[in-house]
């Protein structure tokens, strides 16, 4: 039985009716990691001493009678910036890479409370910055649809361990987009959720005010059920907030009537994007056939989107990465004169280019002189952004976009064309400066068979919409087509 | 505009010879040119749009790793404290 092949919530009815133990399924994922991970690159570490143990206590829970958590004995895997205690979490870094984690994240916490198998810490871009998860020190990940092809980043091994069945479910970040697009480009779902809603304790700090974890998953049940696990209140995060109130339950939608769906004028796609647009304009139809109101609207901010997110992003990430001078943890440059050459050797070594350039980014638009027109502005600016949802949000209840403008890539196809990486966060990245919820969804493949993804992106703390929303869609297209070859 | 690969380097603690000179500073100016928009958008009406409240802990001091428990990760250790080169010559 392929048990890695299984969704999170059928994982969970085969346990419970004792088709199958946690130690069963620990094997048939670590067998199929063995026999497609040399190709797909998804992880950095693999935790399956962690894992055994973990699945030892669900099967003796079952044993016993004891009931289980809807998460109890489902793998999942870690990007490698949230914090797993005891295990090397390396952010994709030279600078990390043999750091381990003295604590566990707030979110890894409460999966491990709920008796999670971890199986492993994900592949990533360099600290969470890139768009094709080619900047990680380490390795390409592959996209399991074509391994010719990127997986989408920061969030890389995130998505192609999903989408390549070496995780039934797994972690991302996402900052600018780090969860959507490659969620998009691997065909699977991914949420950015609220910003304040989930725990960035023990996240590894990329943009503090953009971050948020995400759950990825090949169903939007899956997506939810890990969403349920680690969203809330957390006391280590003062930016969290209390929505224990605010019901997230799936309903089963019969259709969409009542649902307003704003579809912005600005798409920013080109006659380029002939088999976006196709997809784009179906999943519409799909929408209004179903009984939904459709309603033109207009975000003229969101123009602005990208210089506003790499100023934003950039001057945080300069402040927060500040931290990495070989002093109390990570590399150290091991041939020094003084002090401030021992911060400067290190600090040049120990990050990749990507990383470099977004730190001298951010530095830039903090300096005397610059402050007010770059990094002030933007605070503006996202002011004005938000604005701009507001009022759309007032006479819609989603709004619907491509995720991306194109499919995956071909690996080191834009490496060096960074300008085209950077615009690819064009249709997610409001989301994040805003701080509402967006979902990205497969709707569809291009002529060359590489999914596509369509975003719903909903009010602060909407999650349960997008979820009845997208849930409607899977079940009535009976499932998303996941067909991989490997 | 013209992007000063030394200063900018320095104040980000980073040696700029870590770079392909010529291809950093093509892609610094890029991006560069990408965010000039900002400087010519017109904020006058952000002033009345409220942000994100600021909440802050109460200073409270908790229990927090322990002294092994951090010096662990630390390149250099000696006598339960973290070994620098010296800081003042």
């Amino acid at each position: 039985m392929d048990l890695f092949k299984k969704s999170g919530t059928e994982l969970s009815f085969m346990l419970r009716s004792k088709e199958c133990s946690a130690r069963e399924i620990v094997s048939s994922i670590y067998s199929r990691i063995d026999s497609v991970e040399e190709k797909l690159g998804s992880y950095v570490t693999l935790t399956r001493n962690m894992a055994d143990k973990k699945a030892d206590i669900v099967d003796k829970k079952i044993a016993s009678g004891e009931i289980i958590s809807p998460l109890a004995g489902i793998p999942v895997g870690v990007k490698d910036n949230i914090l797993v205690k005891d295990v090397r979490n390396t952010c994709s870094s030279k600078m990390l890479e043999n750091f381990v984690a003295p604590y566990n994240s707030t979110v890894v916490e409460k999966m491990l409370d709920q008796d999670c198998l971890i199986i492993g810490k994900l592949n990533m871009d360099e600290f969470a910055m890139g768009s094709s998860t080619e900047t990680s020190y380490f390795k390409d990940t592959k996209n399991p649809h074509n391994l010719d092809c990127v997986p989408g980043g920061s969030s890389g091994g995130s998505a192609s361990s999903v989408a390549g069945y070496q995780a039934t479910v797994s972690l991302g970040s996402d900052t600018g987009g780090s969860v959507r697009q490659p969620a998009s480009y691997c065909g699977i779902v991914g949420l950015k959720p609220t910003y304040s809603s989930v725990s960035r304790y023990g996240l590894v700090s990329f943009a503090s005010s953009l971050d948020q974890i995400g759950p990825m998953g090949r169903t939007v049940k899956d997506v939810h059920l890990l969403y349920s696990a680690i969203s809330g209140y957390d006391k280590k995060d003062r930016t969290t907030v209390d929505i224990s109130n605010i019901p997230t339950d799936i309903s089963e939608l019969k259709n969409l009537s009542g649902i307003k769906v704003g579809i912005p004028s600005e798409y920013y796609l080109t006659d380029k994007n002939t088999d976006v647009i196709k997809s784009i304009e179906s999943f519409i139809k799909f929408l209004e056939k179903s009984g939904a109101e459709i309603k033109q609207v207009s975000l003229p901010n969101t123009k602005y989107s990208i210089p506003v997110y790499y100023i934003l992003s950039s001057a945080e990430a300069s402040s927060n990465l500040a931290r990495f001078d070989g002093v109390k943890y990570g590399y150290r440059a091991s041939d020094y004169t003084n002090f401030q050459d021992m911060y400067k050797k290190t600090r040049t070594e120990g990050f990749g280019e990507e990383v470099k350039t977004r730190i001298m980014l951010g530095t830039y638009v903090l300096s005397s002189g610059y402050y007010d027109a770059y990094y002030n502005r933007a605070q503006s600016m996202k002011k004005m952004m938000k604005q701009d949802f507001d009022r759309v949000f007032e006479e819609c209840d989603i709004i619907v976009t491509p995720t991306t403008t194109t499919t995956a890539f071909n690996l080191g196809e834009k490496i060096n064309a960074h300008m085209d990486m950077y615009t690819s966060d064009i249709s997610t990245a409001a989301a994040n400066i805003t701080g509402i919820p967006a979902i990205s969804i497969p709707s569809g493949r291009d002529s060359k068979g590489l999914p596509i993804g369509v975003q719903i992106m909903g009010k602060h703390f909407s999650e349960k919409l997008l979820f009845d929303v997208a849930n409607f869609y899977e079940k009535s297209i009976d499932g998303f087509d996941l067909k991989i070859k490997i | 505009m013209k992007f000063d690969l030394e200063n900018i380097a320095n104040l980000s603690m980073l040696y700029p010879d870590g770079f392909d000179r010529d291809k950093i500073l093509k892609k610094m100016e890029s991006i560069i040119k990408m965010v000039e928009v900002l400087p010519g958008v017109d904020i006058k009406n952000s002033d009345n749009i409220s942000g994100n409240e600021v909440i802050l802990r109460e200073d409270i001091i908790e229990p927090s790793l322990s002294r092994d428990e951090v010096l662990k990760n630390a390149p250099s250790v000696q006598g339960g404290c973290i070994l620098v080169s010296k800081v003042i010559d």
